[in-house]
């Protein structure tokens, strides 16, 4: 089976020298749910979406219409793109998604890549790292006052963006926000949301209801999870 | 690339009045950064020390300079990115 994953763009996009950032679940869904928050907190517009045979055939039913599971975002006054699933990425694909949306910023001339991991933690701290693939990436991580991992492991797509984009290149920054496990993702999420903030302007201003989206957006894609979970286990076995 | 660029304090005032959807401006502190980012109707400041921030919302753009003014160190640098 063919496991590409193919963009299908339906409006035009100007985000030249811009940002994207993925919000595509790979390792946890906080990365997911802080970026569909965004989305609604923010104004952008669906300009594509995101298909490949090895999705599970669904459709996501959101305020009476039917939605493709991963989708485009791009607020064009932002020059802001993001990447967005409802469904976890399987992990046969981390390579293709990544892939992937490192040849779309190029195309598009972003000039950076934003993604996020979860660390474990023992304690409940609310704190954010950074991790950047170039010099100039890491500057800017430096410049924002976001302190930089020295050592560690950074699984999924956002280990494999930093890898790609340190040979190719391209400016990835992955955040790494602490989770103890025992408090809800959308926390996590509204902190993830200021953390980008200070990387990317205009997109978290509103802290009240980032968390109130976020909370709503967390409810709706561990709903759309568990919907199409006996659908990916049949597909992936 | 990114467009990061310094900027001076007379321009800063100026910038704060004008300031765009996709721009923002941080504050360099010796103790603390500040960020300055505006939604489509109100200014937002994240004042950022030790990895904690606090946020401060404003509508109007005097009462941002004004809360600033009061906080920037008077050799603190600023950036508009």
């Amino acid at each position: 089976m063919n496991s590409k994953i193919t963009v299908r763009e339906l409006k035009p996009i100007n985000i030249e020298g811009g940002y994207l950032i993925d919000g595509l679940p790979s390792v946890g869904l906080t990365s997911a749910i802080a970026t569909q928050s965004m989305i609604h907190t923010t104004q952008f517009d669906m300009v594509g979406v995101l298909d490949s045979e090895r999705f599970p055939p669904v459709s996501i039913i959101h305020d009476e219409s039917p939605n493709f599971p991963a989708r485009i975002f791009v607020n064009n006054d932002l020059k802001v793109a993001v990447f967005s699933s409802f469904l976890m990425i399987e992990q046969s694909l981390h390579r293709d998604a990544a892939k992937m949306m490192l040849d779309w910023a190029k195309n598009h001339k972003c000039s950076l890549l934003v993604s996020s991991s979860p660390v474990k933690s023992e304690n409940d701290n609310y704190s954010v790292m950074g991790i950047a693939s170039t010099a100039e990436a890491k500057k800017k991580l430096k410049d924002a006052g976001i302190p930089i991992m020295g050592q560690g492991t950074i699984p999924g797509i956002p280990g494999l963006l930093l890898n790609e984009g340190s040979i190719s290149h391209i400016n990835v920054i992955v955040l790494l926000f602490s989770t103890s496990g025992k408090r809800p993702d959308f926390k996590s999420s509204a902190q993830l949301c200021m953390a980008m903030s200070k990387l990317v302007p205009g997109t978290a201003c509103d802290i009240t209801s980032l968390q109130q989206e976020a909370e709503k957006a967390e409810h709706e894609i561990k709903e759309a999870d568990k919907e199409t979970k006996l659908l990916k286990d049949t597909m992936y076995g | 690339m990114y467009s990061e660029k310094e900027v001076s304090r007379d321009t800063f005032l100026n910038l704060i009045r004008v300031l765009d959807l996709d721009e923002g401006i941080r504050i360099d502190n010796k103790e603390n950064k500040m960020f300055v980012n505006k939604s489509v109707n109100r200014y937002c400041i994240d004042v950022s020390k030790n990895n904690k921030d606090e946020f401060f919302y404003f509508t109007d753009a005097r009462k941002v300079i004004d809360f600033l003014n009061e906080r920037m160190d008077p050799a603190c640098k600023i950036y508009s990115y």
